[in-house]
C-alpha cells in the first residue's frame, strides 16, 4: 500500500476535491492505457475512465480502502472496458477473457519508467515506422490496409514492427540485466543447435 | 538469428490477430515443443504489451481540468438539492434551521452554527495499561507500551499495534498488557490488533484487548457495537467476550452489538455463541440474539447489509421500528429524542442515509411516508403525530 493511496482515500473520505486531483495525477494515464489494452481506442478509453472518476465522486458512500484501491481501480476499469467491448463486438468469445486476464500481471508491476522508456524509443523511429505503428495500434488497421495506404508490402509492415519491438527489447535487456541476458544467450544456443 | 526473426514475425502477427487458422495452429505446435518456447512466448508478450502501452500512453492528454469541470457540475446540482431540502424543512419546522452544504465548499458552511445537528466523527480515547488516557483525533502519533509494543496512531483515525521481534513475548509469559479503547457518543474508530485482526468500533463502544496475544486464545472484551475481520490463526481461536456470552470465531467477518440484547450477525466464515455451557453455531447471513430474560440464544436469517452498513458510512434501515432507528441515530448525531405520542415508537420504517449527511434529510422523507412529524430544536428531536 502506498502512502499516496492512503492520502487519496483519506481525502476522498471527507470529500475533498484534492483527493480527486491526486487520484487523477496518480492513476489517470495508467488507467486509460489499461482500458485501451482492451478497446484499442484511446478516446473511448478516456471517456470510460472519466465517467468512472465522476461516478466515484458522486457515490461517496463507497468506502475506499487504501489497501485495495489500486486493484479496485484496475479491475473496475477492466470490467467497464470489457462491457464496452461487448457492445462493440457482441460476438467476442468467452475464451478471449482468459487472454485478457493475463496482461494484468504485467501491468501490476508496470512502472511509469517503462512508459517513458517506450515513448523515448518511439521518438527515435523513422517517420514511416511511426506511421505504421500508429495505424496498427491506434487505428486498429490490418497489415494489408497499412501496406496499401503506405504503398509498401505486407512483409515490410511486419518487419518494421518486429524491428521496433526488438529495439525495445534490447533496451529493456540492458536495463533488466543479467538474467534476461542469460536467457537470450541460452535461447540463441538452442537455435544454433 | 534469422530463425528468431521469423518467430518474432509470427508471434507478432499472432498477437495482432493477423494469422489464419493454419498460422495459429503452427504457433500452438511450436509452443508445445519445449518449455523454453513458452518462456520465450511470455517474454515476447511482455515486451509486446509494454510497446503497445507506450504507444497508447503518448496519446493520453492528462488534464485534470476536464474532469474537474464535470465534478463541479455535480456539486452545483447538489447545492440546489440542498437548497430545496432546506426550504422543505423551513416550511415544516417553522424557520428554525439551516443546512450543511459540505459538498460545495471544502469547509462546511453553517448558517446558524449552534443549532446544527452534527454527525459524529472519528474519535476515541485510548486507555493505556498505565491508566494514562490519550485522546485519538486526526493527529498522527506513536506511543509505546511498557512491554515495548508500538502503538501507532495514524492521522486518518486508525490505531495499529506493532510487535518487534526483540520484544515478542513467549507463550509462557503470563503478564498481560491490556489496552482499552473508548468510543464516545458521536464517534467511531478503526483499530488493527497485533494479530492483524481489524475492528471497526461504533459510537458508545468500549473494547478491551491485550496489546499482544500470548495465551492459547485471543480474547477481547466488548461493550457496544463492533465489526470484526478476524485474521486467521487456527492454533489460536479468537473470542469476543460480552458479559458472560462468548462469541467464538473461526476466521471470519461479523458484527457484534450489545446495545440492547447481545446480538451477533455473521457475514462470512463461522462463529458460535456460547453462554453457560450452551453453544449455538451461526451460518453466514444469520443473526444470533441472546435474550437475557429467557436465557436463550435465538437464531434468525437476516439481510446482513442493514447490520453492517454503519461500518461503510451508511445507515440502512429495513422495516425497523422508529424507536430502534432513533436509538441508532442518537448515538451518532448525539440527539435527544422525545415522543409526544408513545405509539409512534413502534411504527416501522425503511430508509437510507449516509452517516456524514444531515440527519434531517431522513426526517423529511420519514414525514412523507408516515404520520410522524419531527421537530428539531438544537439537538432535541420531538416526534409527534401529524
Amino acid at each position: 500500500m502506498s502512502p499516496i493511496d492512503q492520502k487519496i482515500c483519506s481525502l476522498l473520505k471527507v470529500r475533498k476535491i484534492g483527493g480527486m486531483e491526486l487520484l487523477f495525477r496518480e492513476y489517470y494515464k495508467p488507467l486509460v492505457v489499461w482500458a485501451t489494452t482492451f478497446l484499442h481506442d484511446t478516446q473511448r478509453a478516456e471517456d470510460i475512465v472519466q465517467d468512472f472518476f465522476v461516478k466515484l465522486w458522486e457515490k461517496s458512500y463507497v468506502a475506499l480502502l487504501p489497501e485495495t484501491l489500486k486493484s479496485y481501480l484496475f479491475i473496475s476499469i477492466r470490467n467497464l472496458a470489457l462491457n464496452q467491448l461487448d457492445k462493440i463486438d457482441p460476438l467476442r468469445q468467452a475464451c478471449d477473457l482468459a487472454y485478457y486476464d493475463s496482461p494484468w500481471k504485467e501491468y501490476d508491476n508496470f512502472e511509469d519508467e517503462v512508459f517513458r522508456r517506450v515513448e523515448e524509443e518511439l521518438e527515435k523511429l523513422t517517420p514511416r515506422a511511426q506511421e505504421v505503428i500508429r495505424s496498427i495500434y491506434l487505428e486498429g488497421m490490418k497489415y494489408k490496409d497499412v501496406a496499401d495506404k503506405l504503398g509498401i508490402s505486407v512483409a515490410t509492415v511486419n518487419s518494421i514492427l518486429v524491428r521496433a519491438l526488438k529495439k525495445l527489447r534490447q533496451q529493456a535487456d540492458n536495463k533488466d540485466g543479467l538474467t534476461i541476458y542469460l536467457f537470450f544467450l541460452e535461447k540463441s544456443l538452442i537455435s544454433v543447435q | 538469428m534469422i530463425e528468431q526473426n521469423k518467430i518474432d514475425e509470427k508471434l507478432l502477427a499472432y498477437f495482432l490477430n493477423e494469422l489464419d487458422d493454419v498460422g495459429r495452429k503452427e504457433i500452438e505446435v511450436w509452443l508445445e515443443e519445449c518449455e523454453c518456447n513458452k518462456e520465450y512466448f511470455r517474454e515476447f508478450q511482455r515486451v509486446y504489451l509494454e510497446f503497445q502501452w507506450g504507444v497508447y500512453a503518448r496519446e493520453v492528454k492528462s488534464d485534470f481540468n476536464v474532469v474537474r469541470k464535470r465534478l463541479k457540475k455535480q456539486s452545483i446540482l447538489q447545492v440546489w438539492y440542498g437548497v430545496a431540502a432546506a426550504v422543505v424543512i423551513l416550511l415544516s419546522v417553522g424557520g428554525v434551521l439551516l443546512w450543511n452544504s459540505e459538498k460545495v465548499e471544502e469547509k462546511p458552511v453553517q448558517v446558524v452554527k449552534k443549532k446544527t445537528i452534527q454527525p459524529g466523527k472519528s474519535q476515541a480515547i485510548l486507555v493505556l495499561s498505565s491508566g494514562e488516557e490519550v485522546a485519538m483525533g486526526n493527529v498522527a502519533q506513536q506511543l509505546e507500551e511498557k512491554d515495548g509494543t508500538s502503538v501507532v496512531v495514524s492521522e486518518i483515525g486508525r490505531i495499529s499495534y506493532e510487535v518487534t521481534e526483540g520484544n515478542k513475548m513467549t507463550a509462557k509469559d503470563t503478564t498481560k498488557v491490556m489496552n482499552r479503547l473508548v468510543i464516545p457518543r458521536g464517534g467511531e474508530f478503526n483499530l488493527t490488533l497485533s494479530d492483524g485482526t481489524r475492528v471497526w468500533l461504533n459510537a458508545e463502544t468500549e473494547l478491551c484487548y491485550p496489546v499482544q496475544f500470548n495465551g492459547k486464545e485471543r480474547v477481547v472484551y466488548l461493550k457496544g457495537e463492533a465489526y470484526f475481520e478476524v485474521s486467521k490463526n487456527k492454533k489460536k481461536p479468537f473470542r469476543v467476550q460480552v458479559d458472560d456470552v462468548a462469541v467464538k470465531v473461526f476466521g471470519t467477518e461479523f458484527n457484534v452489538n450489545t446495545y440492547n440484547n447481545i446480538e451477533t450477525v455473521l457475514v462470512t466464515g463461522s462463529v458460535s455463541m456460547n453462554q453457560g455451557g450452551k453453544e449455538v453455531l451461526l451460518k453466514p447471513n444469520q443473526k444470533g440474539v441472546f435474550d437475557q430474560s429467557s436465557g436463550k440464544i435465538m437464531v434468525e436469517d437476516v439481510d446482513v447489509l442493514a447490520y453492517i452498513s454503519w461500518k461503510n458510512g451508511d445507515f440502512i434501515f429495513r422495516n425497523e421500528s422508529l424507536n430502534s432507528i432513533m436509538d441508532k441515530l442518537s448515538r451518532w448525531y448525539g440527539l435527544e429524542v422525545f415522543y409526544q405520542d408513545a405509539e409512534l415508537q413502534s411504527v416501522r420504517l425503511s430508509g437510507n442515509l449516509k452517516r456524514y449527511k444531515d440527519v434531517q434529510e431522513l426526517f423529511v422523507s420519514f414525514e412523507k411516508i408516515s404520520d410522524a412529524r419531527f421537530e428539531v430544536q438544537g439537538n432535541k428531536v420531538i416526534v409527534s403525530s401529524k
